[in-house]
């Protein structure tokens, strides 16, 4: 890892540890939901990083099976994986803040499924490209599945309108309509979402590395034996 | 008020502390990673490149 990606790392980590002393100690407690409203502070951005994850592999998706090339698959790999930790996160978070809210730690809610059903996905296609050989076909399947699972992000987002659903409506992105949060708290929120953007980027960025590093030695490897 | 009566202590801290495991611990292990990929290929490369010298005592 060169300096400048450790620098930008403990920049972000730094940067990290600011968000979450203004989440936990600086932001005003809820008024309904009491201190365990802070929760939404990592689940809320965790969920956009999970989202944006699904979109960095529709695109590498996009892009291997248009130019039939195997050379995108590292990054959708790599969006990949990021994007299963992320879901893992945002559906622990939601669990852990639905215990003392909603009275319970899971339900078969709409939201919460098709969250969970992207979580599988993720997994899904990794085990699928770590079980077929490099090759056209891995890299059509791989594609093929990574552009399904893009495309359940608009059914997660809409779930809570199309179905009634335990989880409340949308609070930040309302159709026609301004956020319901107060304006402090929606804030931080947002600095909190565009943050782990970056963190899920700078992730993205070093695995995708890694990976193209291990295939180059792999190579080398074979051509040596 | 929801969950009136129970400390929220114990459930910031579970979520705070999956995310900071989940997310540190990944990176960590991307670090390691890159480490131990980055010495073998320069073991490799430094093999090739002794490969490619002809040896001093080679007579002819």
């Amino acid at each position: 890892m060169t300096k400048n990606q450790t620098i930008s790392g403990l920049v972000l980590l730094a940067l990290t540890a600011f968000h979450w002393f203004m989440a936990l100690f600086v932001v005003p407690v809820d008024v309904n939901q009491g201190e365990s409203y802070r929760i939404i502070y990592i689940h809320v951005p965790a969920a956009f990083a999970a989202f944006f994850c699904a979109g960095i592999l529709l695109f590498a998706s996009v892009r291997a099976l248009g130019k039939s090339s195997h050379a995108a698959l590292p990054l959708a790999r790599a969006a990949t994986e990021v994007g299963l930790i992320f879901t893992i996160i945002t559906l622990a978070t939601g669990s852990i803040w639905g215990r003392p809210t909603w009275g319970t730690w899971w339900t078969w809610d709409a939201r919460l499924t098709t969250t969970l059903l992207l979580g599988l996905l993720f997994a899904g296609w990794i085990l699928l490209f770590t079980s077929l050989p490099e090759g056209p076909s891995r890299t059509k399947g791989c594609s093929i599945l990574g552009i399904m699972i893009a495309a359940d992000v608009p059914i997660i987002y809409k779930s809570v309108i199309w179905w009634r659903t335990l989880h409340q409506p949308q609070t930040i992105l309302r159709p026609g309509g301004s956020a319901t949060m107060d304006p402090e708290m929606l804030r931080v929120l947002l600095a909190g979402g565009i943050l782990m953007l970056i963190v899920v980027l700078w992730l993205v960025w070093q695995r995708k590395q890694n990976i193209q590093l291990q295939d180059e030695l792999d190579q080398k490897s074979l051509a040596g034996a | 008020m929801y969950g009136e009566g129970i400390s929220a202590v114990p459930y910031i801290v579970s979520a705070y502390g999956i995310c900071l495991a989940l997310v540190l611990g990944y990176a960590a292990w991307l670090v390691l990673h890159r480490r131990k990929t980055t010495m073998y290929l320069s073991t490799l490369s430094a093999g090739d490149q002794k490969a490619d010298t002809p040896s001093k005592n080679k007579k002819g």
